[in-house]
């Protein structure tokens, strides 16, 4: 259509208009309504001909007018016709603001539900996707392609199906009537009503870059904004807060000049339009003056003829402005169709398998694995762990073991080789119920802003309070729980601020207790805790770790010694594996960091007495 | 000071009111603004007058007053009508240069206006303390910042203005019909108490409504945030589907409210339309029957209906941009919340500068609450003198964080005083004291701008020398230098790109340029491992050096390598002693010491 495929992605546009069907009676209603809301907008100047031509001239009506003074009752006297026509005219003005009610509530209903389909998909979709996306993507971009980009399927509905189809049908009718009333006059209208169209092609690319510049500086200053705030401890430590305030103004005076060059090339589009107006309404006027003197043309017609001619041009600058402002989505609908067209990378089997006991054996076999081809993180990692074991993986930050947990609950799937549990590659497993299995605890424990008890239930949104109580026990927090204002109904801000970091950490726990998997996955659960903190929690999670299945990424000795074997990680291998006496014996990397970590007074060669 | 979070919304004449004290500053602008508008209003005047001219005295041939004869050259029809012509064509395109020019000026006008509020929003937002923005979820706060600043200029453009251009044009409009048929006038004027009442009854429930939607919109917005803040969570637990209900409802929500603004707005539009439609009628059909009996021509019902039209039009676009304006209100209630809510932490009018300090801190029966009645720190009193390094121990929730976060007023304290060289800091200028003291955080968190701008964030005016060499002592100087772009590398969001032993050496750099006498480390190194810490600790030893340090840690070398150790106990300080003496005493240091480090090995 109008050659738009060479902007947009094959099928983009097909694809998107899918989310306006479910809704089509709707959009037909939409499209219908607005329809003959023009044909009456056409048929007010009518009245005011009658008044002119009838009733104060007292020149004999033709056609349907004459079929009309003779049906109604008294409207053959002047007096009576002028009444009618007065009511006429007000019972298209109430025609037409119930169409306009019925088209409002008609495109909130239609439009915004399209739209609202196509956000959940948009945001169901990046759900699906993989943790190496996600990693790379930054939230607020994401967020944008949800709320924001996903009205371009309202724009793209309007701009290619009702505008254009409207416009045609007016146009059409309009021409019919005017003919009606002089061919001569309609053709002056019908040359001049299209050229009002031409500066929009004229400036169209021109008022699109302009427009895309101006949504980059937006983001920008979003941007800006968003970093600030999520820094400000730093900012306001350091004092930069005037600093931060003057980049600001700095990016929105580059905003203000970017609107007003948009909207200066808009309103040179318009005067074009508005000259060509001028013009035509012009020749109109002269034109229709000599078949007025001449007869052949009414006073009314003549001002029936000026008021077509406006409606005209809108009609021709709706259908000349189609291709511009679909083209001028171009971006919104890219960065949609980016998210809609790639698959998740993480796919469940097209016959998932079902286990129905998990043991908790898992096998790493020869897996490889990377963000970013050429950057390898795992390379040829194989590893076996036995049901209810527990294996510490230690390394130096960036070794790649917060990657190699991530492969267990399916956040990645590796590049090359495979992660087996009981025997059965992930990738065959249904996707829903290996995660039901695996339970995480993360560094940086994520609180819903609910109560207590929806976040320790996040898992098993269905568990009675019971089976709360008892997790919460479990993970030590239920003393401090009861403390709180409300116990386990106590709201948690948005982020859990109120509560310590230690806190936030059992809470989460908690939660893996009542999940109840048999594989355990604890990402550095105590490294943002101190000492007091920590003990209650590794109380806590030595509970925990029994009987499960357990990869725990530590470096406190203290955790690491516990675990029934030590993996030891560098630049994504695996360079020692062993239980702590073996390895401290060793004298190998373990030994090293262990030494290190034992005496960190003598390595860092600082030591005060 | 308590944030006051006003519970009533501010009435709509109080919104207008702020929205005029908003704008009446930037007047030179405003009036041009005004000028423009005014002059369009002249000219749609006119429109109708070569018309009229054309109809009357071209068409009908009716006797030309001597004026217009002798400004078309002659009496003649033929005259009068190519003089109409041209007439039109001349008003039409010089009101259309007109619409170009105040649109451009417009939208400078407007845009300006929203960023100045975004500006304030912006700086007032840095300057309220942690405490709020601990409340407060981030999304919300930056919509109101990015979106809810546009406020002003909708309700000025989209109400005030055409309620002032709409008044103006009924009084000049009166004024030339009256000449015309002081009958006809009064007709269309009766038309008057139908749009008062219009107003009247539905200006209310347009702007609750459009709140309310304002609200459900947020809260959207709120969900997709927070979800996609998450995802390994959400995604560990299964909670997408739950994730994508919430969503559900939260677009159903704002999907009835927004229906349920429309309504009402549809309804004041049809009140609005029904006034204009009855006005024309009453002039169509006393205008006619005027005409009839001889006393008004064809000429002047087409002016007055198109007066009619040009009033009424800017009253109807206040119903077509009513969804924006009800919005911006809402966006305006939601702005004036957040300019409304005072920063705890205030720089006293009567603030002395600070000049370069010894760095002698002494914190007098300070007491601390986030929430009323559940205090943080009580009466806690302590003495760092300066140059020596105080190591906070204790567990979690005891307060350490908050006590330490007083001395560069991220809060102030609801009792006592910190007191920096014997002055309390709420008596210096806040700038001059944050100079004074650096800040180690465990989360070091860096900004999306060059490695060497970030080091250099306390200090920019700092020479690249002074940067390279803080970056060489924090250790960084290296792993700098094997960076694609070294010290102009920009560091990618959230600082993904290095790993946290890296950041945290940076995050040292920054705080060594900034060469404060104060230093705050607030668990530096609990979130590396053992490799990764070496590096860092080593850096932070050369940091430390002739500083007031305040340590907060967990690590025995590092509290034994303190001048104090400072035991906290549920925000309060339950011992103070060298490490030895603590341990001697066998108190609570000295469980902690066994406890942590005391256990047996497993052999």
């Amino acid at each position: 259509m109008w050659g738009l495929s060479k902007h947009f992605g094959q099928g983009a546009i097909r694809r998107l208009l899918g989310y306006a069907r479910p809704y089509v009676h709707r959009w037909i209603w939409i499209a219908a309504m607005s329809t003959a809301a023009g044909a009456i907008a056409l048929a007010q100047p009518w009245s005011l001909k009658v008044v002119v031509d009838q009733v104060l001239s007292g020149k004999p009506a033709g056609g349907v007018i004459a079929w009309l003074i003779e049906v109604l009752p008294g409207a053959s006297s002047r007096t009576g016709m002028l009444t009618w026509a007065v009511l006429a005219s007000i019972l298209l003005v109430a025609l037409s603001s119930a169409l306009e009610y019925g088209i409002a509530i008609g495109w909130l209903h239609a439009g915004q539900r399209t739209v609202y389909d196509l956000e959940r998909d948009l945001f169901a979709r990046i759900q699906q996707r993989s943790l190496a996306f996600h990693s790379r993507a930054s939230v607020g971009d994401l967020m944008a392609r949800v709320t924001t980009d996903s009205y371009c399927v309202y724009q793209l509905v309007d701009t290619l199906l009702i505008t254009p189809g409207r416009a045609v049908l007016l146009v059409v009718l309009t021409t019919v009537l005017m003919v009606q009333m002089s061919l001569w006059l309609t053709l002056v209208a019908l040359v001049a009503a299209p050229c009002m169209g031409v500066a929009v092609f004229l400036l169209g690319r021109r008022l699109r870059s302009a427009s895309r510049t101006k949504r980059e500086i937006e983001s920008r200053i979003q941007a800006h904004v968003r970093q600030t705030l999520s820094g400000l401890q730093v900012v306001q430590a350091f004092g930069q807060e005037d600093r931060e305030s003057e980049r600001f103004q700095l990016q929105t005076a580059d905003a203000v000049r970017a609107y007003q060059r948009t909207t200066f090339l808009q309103e040179l589009s318009d005067l074009w339009t508005g000259l060509v107006v001028a013009l035509g309404t012009g020749v109109i006027l002269f034109a229709g003056s000599r078949l007025v003197l001449d007869g052949t043309l009414t006073i009314g017609g003549l001002l029936v003829f000026a008021a077509y001619l406006a409606t005209l041009q809108g009609h021709f600058q709706s259908l000349a402005r189609t291709v511009t402002s679909v083209q001028s989505l171009h971006g919104e609908v890219d960065r949609v169709m980016d998210i809609l067209g790639q698959e998740p990378e993480i796919r469940e089997a097209r016959n998932p398998l079902r286990l129905r006991q998990v043991r908790g054996h898992l096998r790493f076999e020869h897996v490889d694995f990377a963000y970013e081809a050429g950057s390898p993180v795992l390379q040829d990692v194989s590893l076996e762990v036995r049901p209810g074991e527990t294996i510490a993986i230690v390394g130096p930050t960036g070794a790649g073991k917060s990657t190699l947990v991530s492969l267990v609950p399916r956040f990645i799937d590796p590049d090359a080789g495979s992660v087996l549990l009981d025997g059965c590659d992930l990738r065959e497993l249904e996707l829903a119920a290996l995660r039901r299995n695996v339970a995480v605890v993360f560094q940086e424990p994520y609180l819903a802003p609910v109560t207590v008890r929806e976040n320790i239930a996040y898992g098993v949104p269905e568990a009675g309070d019971e089976r709360i109580v008892a997790a919460a026990k479990a993970a030590n927090a239920h003393e401090f729980i009861a403390e709180l204002p409300q116990g386990y109904a106590t709201v948690l801000g948005e982020r859990g601020m109120t509560l310590s970091g230690g806190q936030r950490q059992r809470l989460s726990i908690a939660r893996a207790f009542l999940k109840d998997a048999p594989v355990l996955i604890l990402d550095e659960p105590t490294s943002a805790l101190d000492a007091g903190a920590e003990r209650l929690l590794l109380d806590a999670l030595q509970r925990l770790v029994r009987g499960r299945t357990t990869l725990i990424i530590a470096h406190r000795l203290s955790t690491i010694r516990h675990a029934d074997r030590i993996v030891v990680l560098e630049a994504g291998r695996i360079v020692e594996k062993g239980t702590h006496d073996e390895l401290a014996a060793a004298d190998g990397a373990y030994a090293r960091m262990y030494a290190v970590q034992a005496e960190p007074g003598r390595a860092v060669g600082a030591a005060k007495p | 000071m308590r944030p006051t979070i006003p519970n009533a919304a501010p009435g709509t004449f109080s919104l207008l009111a702020w929205v005029v004290r908003f704008a009446l500053p930037r007047w030179p602008r405003l009036i041009v603004v005004l000028g423009l508008m005014l002059a369009k209003i002249g000219f749609d005047l006119l429109k109708p007058w070569p018309m009229k001219v054309l109809v009357d005295q071209g068409l009908q041939g009716l006797p030309a007053p001597p004026l217009l004869g002798a400004l078309a050259g002659g009496a003649a029809r033929q005259n009068i009508i190519v003089a109409a012509v041209l007439a039109s064509i001349a008003v039409f395109v010089l009101s259309w240069v007109l619409t170009a020019a105040s649109a451009v000026v417009k939208m400078g006008f407007s845009k300006s206006l929203s960023y100045d509020l975004a500006a304030d929003l912006f700086s007032h937002l840095q300057r309220l303390s942690l405490r709020f923005h601990y409340r407060k979820p981030a999304g919300d706060t930056i919509r109101r910042v990015t979106n809810d600043s546009g406020c002003v200029a909708t309700i000025l453009q989209g109400a005030l203005l055409p309620m002032l251009t709409s008044s103006v044009t009924l009084v000049v409009i009166f004024v030339i019909l009256w000449q015309l048929s002081p009958v006809l006038t009064l007709a269309s004027l009766g038309v008057l108490p139908m749009m008062g009442f219009g107003f009247w009854r539905y200006a209310e429930p347009m702007m609750t409504r459009g709140y309310r939607q304002q609200e459900e919109d947020a809260r959207i917005y709120a969900v997709v945030e927070r979800t996609l803040a998450n995802m390994p969570a959400v995604q560990a637990f299964n909670r997408e589907a739950d994730a994508n209900r919430q969503l559900r409802a939260g677009t159903e929500a704002t999907l009835d409210a927004a229906l349920a603004v429309t309504d009402v707005q549809m309804k004041f539009k049809v009140a609005i339309g029904a006034a204009t439609a009855a006005g024309t009628a009453a002039i169509l059909y006393f205008g006619a029957r005027e005409a009839l009996s001889g006393a008004l021509t064809v000429g002047d019902i087409i002016v007055f209906l198109s007066y009619l039209a040009s009033l009424y039009q800017p009253l109807q676009s206040i119903a077509y941009s009513s969804s924006t304006v009800q919005g911006a209100a809402g966006s305006a209630r939601r702005v004036l919340e957040l300019l409304h809510s005072e920063p705890e932490v205030e720089e006293r009018s009567a603030a002395h500068r600070l000049a370069e300090i010894s760095g002698d801190v002494r914190f007098e029966n300070v007491s601390f609450s986030y929430e009323p009645g559940h205090p943080v720190l009580r009466g806690v009193s302590l003495e760092a003198a300066a140059g020596e390094t105080l190591a906070i121990v204790g567990a979690t929730g005891a307060g350490k964080s908050t006590l330490v976060s007083l001395v560069p007023r991220f809060f102030d304290p609801q009792e006592g005083s910190v007191r920096v060289d014997g002055y309390d800091v709420r008596t210096v200028k806040l700038a001059d004291l944050r100079r004074q003291v650096g800040v180690v955080l465990q989360e070091p968190f860096l900004f999306p701008i060059s490695v060497r701008d970030n080091i250099a964030y306390g200090r920019p005016e700092a020479d690249p020398q002074a940067v390279e060499s803080a970056a060489a002592a924090a250790n960084c100087h290296e792993f700098i230098a094997a960076l694609p772009r070294g010290y102009d590398t920009v560091i990618g969001e959230g600082g993904m790109t290095l790993s946290g032993g890296q950041r945290q050496r940076l995050a040292i750099a920054r705080a060594l340029l900034l060469d404060a006498p104060i230093l705050i480390l607030d668990e530096p190194t609990s979130a590396l491992d053992a490799h990764s810490e070496a590096l860092v600790v080593e850096a932070l030893e050369r940091l430390k050096r002739g500083r007031t340090t305040f340590i907060i840690a967990h690590r025995l070398s590092t509290i034994r390598n303190a001048d104090r150790i400072v035991v906290m106990r549920d925000g309060a300080v339950a011992e103070i002693g060298t490490h030895d003496e603590l341990l001697g005493r066998g108190g609570r240091y000295a469980r902690l010491h066994r406890l942590r480090f005391g256990e047996p090995s497993p052999p």
